[in-house]
């Protein structure tokens, strides 16, 4: 993520860069009220210094971008519109700013809470007798600084089958078929050996199910 | 687990704990902001969530408590700016 100060104003504010004067001013309220040092949100995890500094960078962009003039000969000098550069002058080079991270939309049927195993804090990401289950499986991927929603658009895997593989929540899995390959491309991403995977956590589930008769 | 010695890896490795937090508190993090107790409802996760960080990240990264606390920010507030709720 780079710093407040190479940010563009768009991104400061996050706001889309075809925003309507009612979206930066929305997005302008929002990004203001998570760092004011009052905000219930962020309680006092910035100091007084670094909550003004933030707060200087999201007035300069608001400034900006909420007068259309000014907005104007910003996006010109970010290189977004050809018209205020006179014919023959080369634009100015200026880092186009990248794409707004996709925003999580809150979920029309939330997921039921599934709580994971606690991470073990000292073990390491060695499976323990060599066996992969859930706890381990979440280690490694942890250890390897892999977000879970990371796996899920790289193997397009439903987050519900993930959590529910890191969990061993075994009764909430889809069908054995689906499970073995939906683990095998869960350990490809974790660099794993994908039959090795599958067959050591669907034996685990097996001994699980043994148990429970 | 190797021992996490630079910032950029400190800062990984914090962003995948929170949103660890936030993926297995289901909608807890919605509820949260919507009732602006974010931080005390998901106190222990964020708390078994720091410690495993605290322990595998060197103490000679600097300012690793706050990248941490950074993490929380952008991850369980920010991420979830558009929830509505009358702390924005």
């Amino acid at each position: 993520m780079r710093s407040l100060a190479e940010q563009s104003y768009y991104e400061v504010l996050e706001a889309p860069l075809e925003g309507t004067p009612q979206q930066i001013e929305r997005a302008y309220r929002i990004a203001r009220a998570t760092y004011l040092p009052s905000s219930g949100a962020t309680y006092s995890l910035f100091s007084a210094e670094e909550s003004a500094a933030i707060l200087r960078r999201i007035e300069e962009a608001y400034a900006v971008l909420s007068d259309a003039r000014l907005r104007r000969e910003y996006d010109a000098r970010l290189g977004r519109t050809e018209a205020a550069t006179p014919p023959g002058v080369r634009p100015a080079r200026v880092e186009a700013p990248k794409p707004l991270e996709p925003v999580r939309e809150r979920r029309l049927e939330p997921p039921p809470r599934q709580p994971a195993r606690e991470l073990d804090v000292e073990n390491g990401i060695a499976p323990e007798n060599g066996v992969f289950d859930g706890d381990v499986l979440r280690r490694i991927r942890v250890s390897l600084g892999i977000e879970l929603e990371e796996i899920s658009t790289i193997t397009k895997i439903n987050d519900q089958h993930l959590r529910a593989i890191e969990a061993n929540a075994y009764d909430v899995l889809p069908a054995p078929v689906y499970l073995r390959g939906f683990l095998k491309q869960i350990a490809k991403c974790l660099s794993l050996d994908p039959a090795r995977v599958a067959d050591s956590y669907t034996d685990r589930m097996r001994e699980s199910a043994g148990r429970r008769g | 687990m190797e021992r996490v010695v630079t910032p950029e890896r400190a800062r990984r490795l914090a962003r995948v704990l929170v949103s660890d937090v936030a993926a297995y508190g289901g909608d807890q993090v919605r509820i949260g902001l919507e009732k602006d107790d974010l931080f005390e409802r998901l106190a222990p996760e964020i708390a078994r969530a720091r410690a495993f960080y605290l322990w595998h990240v060197d103490e000679s990264v600097a300012e690793r408590a706050r990248l941490f606390d950074f993490a929380l920010v952008d991850v369980l507030v920010y991420g979830h700016r558009r929830v509505q709720t009358h702390i924005w």
